[in-house]
């Protein structure tokens, strides 16, 4: 076998192995991770959204945006809403108290082994901790029932609380992120793997035949 | 009898080929059979344990929810990919069945005409020649069987 055939041939081989593993990697792009985030907001986010932690993302056709949010510190209370861009502005722009404000439907997960995925996932607009805590969370727009309904547009991630402490920071955690080009990757090397590796056996089948008839002849 | 050709119509040799070429042409067509009949399995299997695959998948991603890998519309999405795949295994043997078939029957004939001219050649014994006949006769009777008719197949246990 000539030498540039078997580096095609390997390469073939490599994408096709290299697939997977770079489609599970790239799968979801992390926008934002901080545990805790700093500096922590205060408790006046509780009753001014303008102090509250925001973090815009903006959604594209059929894309979901995972939150991981959790709490474990003392005294932190704090809650979760996913508001639309417009309405967050408006908020602001009147010092509104989020308390007030309804988000936008997301679903969060408890995964809870051997119990259908189905029955551990819970359609909601708010997620609220108390000292301990953790919240999967997916959204892509609302929901219908426990299902993602994509509505592309821009959103705030929008956390505020108290603290019933003698401090007044109001500390969490936070991973924001959204789906990548994982699977697309993944399906294009995984062809580009096969039709090299198609081609290839077509090729040497056809040059050991040709080789054959040459040696009959 | 050994006419000398450069490119031309197959008919044209036919029966008239030496025994060096219809030794040739048995043994190519034998090859490309063997490749087809390789390509019909391969492809029978993947279908047929298409739905055995499905049920691995679906373990594994329920697998990888309850880790906390993914959430409840990753894991739908993943379901829903899973039973694509399912589908395209079994579809894919009526594609590579066809052109296995097409091919098989194509390496059936190049037998076929390998065993007629042994059996129109002249130097070898009478006997030997009606062996050739009745050989050629069943690959034609299998040819046109599986040609002609959907429901006979060739199973290998």
């Amino acid at each position: 076998m000539e030498k540039r055939a078997k580096i095609v041939l390997l390469i073939g081989i490599i994408l096709i192995i290299a697939a997977p593993i770079l489609g599970f990697f790239l799968d979801k792009l992390i926008l934002y991770s901080a545990a805790p985030v700093t500096p922590p907001i205060q408790e006046t986010s509780d009753t001014d959204i303008a102090n509250a932690y925001n973090f815009p993302v903006s959604l594209a056709k059929n894309q979901k945006l995972v939150v991981e949010f959790s709490i474990y510190y003392p005294d932190v209370s704090a809650t979760l809403k996913i508001l639309g861009k417009g309405a967050y502005e408006a908020a602001v722009a009147t010092n509104a108290n989020p308390n007030g404000i309804t988000g936008e439907n997301f679903v969060y997960s408890e995964f809870t082994w051997g119990q259908s995925p189905s029955s551990s996932t819970v359609s909601t607009n708010s997620r609220n901790i108390n000292e301990d805590g953790y919240w999967y969370i997916e959204f892509a727009g609302t929901t219908s029932g426990d299902y993602l309904v994509s509505r592309p547009g821009d959103y705030v991630v929008v956390v505020y609380g108290t603290n019933s402490g003698s401090s007044t920071d109001v500390t969490f955690n936070i991973t924001i992120k959204t789906d990548g080009p994982g699977e697309f990757l993944q399906y294009l090397l995984l062809a580009i793997g096969i039709i090299i590796l198609v081609v290839f056996a077509l090729y040497f089948s056809y040059s050991y035949l040709n080789k054959l008839r040459r040696s009959v002849d | 009898m050994s006419e000398k050709r450069k490119g031309g119509f197959l008919v044209n040799s036919i029966p008239l080929l030496d025994k060096r070429k219809a030794m040739k042409f048995i043994v190519y067509g034998l090859i490309a059979a063997i490749l087809f009949g390789l390509i019909m399995m391969i492809s029978r299997s993947i279908a047929q344990n298409a739905a055995t695959w499905q049920n691995l998948a679906n373990q594994e991603n329920e697998i990888n929810y309850w880790n906390g890998l993914y959430g409840y519309n990753d894991y739908i999405q993943n379901q829903e990919n899973i039973a694509r795949i399912r589908y395209w295994m079994e579809y894919q043997d009526a594609i590579f069945m066809n052109i296995a078939r097409v091919g098989v029957n194509i390496a059936l004939v190049f037998i076929l005409i390998g065993f007629l001219s042994f059996a129109v050649t002249e130097n070898i014994d009478e006997r030997t020649r009606r062996i050739y006949l009745i050989i050629s006769g069943m690959i034609l009777l299998l040819i046109m069987f599986t040609t002609f008719f959907a429901s006979v197949v060739v199973s290998v246990a």
